[in-house]
C-alpha cells in the first residue's frame, strides 16, 4: 500500500497544533493563540507568516479601540489543505493497524 | 487530529476555557445572594428585586468580553456554536421572565392581595432555589462547564431542605450563593494572577 503524501506545511507540531486550533474556531488574534498553544510571540508570527504564504490563512491587521490587533483565519485552501492532512494520516493509521 | 470527535473535543475545550475567569461564577453567586437576601428581608417586593440580575447580564456580558479579551485574547467562535450560546441564552431569559410571571401571577391569586408569602406556601419554600437550579443547570449545559452542573445540584439539595425544614425561601440561595460567590473570587483572582492584561495584540 503507497503511503499518502503528508503536507508538511501542517505536518509541523507547532503550525499543527496552530491551524487545529483555527479549522474549530472561526478566527482569534495572536493573543488568543498564544494562551491556548503556549508558542511565543516569534514562533506565531513566523509559522503564521509560512501558513499565509502557502495561502492557508489570511491575516487582518485593525485596530480595536485604538489597540492594534492581528486577527487570524484560514482560508478555503486552508481548511481544504486540513481535512486532505486528515484523511491522509486516518489512511496512514488505518494502514498501521491492519499490519499489527 | 485524525478522529472527528478529537476536533470536537479541542473546540470543547476551547470553549470552556473561556470561562477560566470565574466571572460568571461571581455574576450567579451575587445573584443568589441579592435574590436570597431580597427574600429573607424585603419578602413583599422579592419578586420585583429578582429582576434586578436579569436587568445587568447584558452589560455585565459586554464588560466580562473586554475583561477576558485583554488577558487571553479574542476569539470568534464557529456559527454553530455562537448560534447554540444565543438560543440558550434566550432560553433562560424567557423561561426567567415566566417564572417572574407566573410568581407575580401566583402572588395575587393565591396570596389574596398580593401577598406573595402564602403563595409560597401553597407551592412550598423551596421552589424558588429549585427554580434557579434549573436555569443554572442550563446554563450548565449551554457553557458545559461541570461546576455549574455541581452548582445546580447544590440548589436542588437546598431546594429539598428547605421545602423539608420549611425555611424561609431566602435560606439556600444564600448558603449557596455564599460558596459560589467564593469559589468565583477564588477562579478570578488566579484567573488575574495567571493572565496579566496584553497591550499589544
Amino acid at each position: 500500500m503507497a503511503t499518502p503524501p503528508l503536507d508538511r506545511l501542517i505536518h509541523e507540531p507547532a503550525r499543527l497544533r496552530l491551524v487545529t486550533l483555527l479549522y474549530v474556531i472561526d478566527e482569534a488574534d495572536f493573543v488568543y493563540l498564544s494562551s491556548q498553544t503556549g508558542l511565543t510571540a516569534g514562533n506565531i508570527s513566523s509559522h503564521m507568516t509560512k501558513l499565509e504564504d502557502a495561502g492557508y490563512v489570511e491575516i487582518e491587521k485593525a485596530f480595536f479601540e485604538r489597540k492594534p490587533r492581528t486577527v487570524y483565519r484560514l482560508t478555503k485552501a486552508g481548511r481544504a489543505a486540513i481535512e486532505h492532512y486528515r484523511e491522509s494520516i486516518s489512511e496512514m493509521l488505518s494502514g498501521l493497524s491492519e499490519r499489527g | 487530529m485524525s478522529d472527528a470527535s478529537e476536533l470536537s473535543k479541542i473546540e470543547a475545550d476551547a470553549y470552556r476555557s473561556r470561562f477560566d475567569d470565574g466571572l460568571l461564577d461571581l455574576y450567579i453567586g451575587i445573584a443568589l445572594l441579592w435574590i436570597g437576601a431580597s427574600w429573607m428581608w424585603f419578602e413583599e417586593t422579592a419578586a420585583i428585586l429578582a429582576v434586578f440580575p436579569a436587568l445587568v447580564v447584558t452589560p455585565f456580558v459586554t464588560w466580562r468580553k473586554r475583561f477576558i479579551e485583554e488577558r487571553t485574547g479574542y476569539v470568534r467562535f464557529s456559527e454553530p456554536r455562537r448560534r447554540r450560546e444565543r438560543r440558550s441564552l434566550v432560553s433562560i431569559l424567557v423561561i426567567g421572565e415566566v417564572v417572574l410571571i407566573v410568581g407575580i401571577v401566583a402572588g395575587i391569586v393565591f396570596g389574596q392581595g398580593g401577598n406573595v408569602r402564602d403563595a409560597l406556601d401553597w407551592l412550598g419554600p423551596g421552589i424558588i432555589a429549585f427554580i434557579i437550579a434549573i436555569m443554572v443547570g442550563m446554563v450548565a449545559v449551554a457553557s458545559t462547564l461541570p461546576r455549574l452542573f455541581a452548582y445546580a445540584t447544590l440548589l436542588v439539595v437546598g431546594a429539598v431542605a428547605a421545602a423539608s425544614f420549611e425555611t424561609n425561601p431566602g435560606t439556600p440561595l444564600l448558603i449557596v450563593g455564599g460558596v459560589v460567590t467564593v469559589w468565583g473570587a477564588v477562579l478570578t483572582t488566579r484567573f488575574v494572577r495567571a493572565h496579566p492584561r496584553v497591550e499589544i495584540t
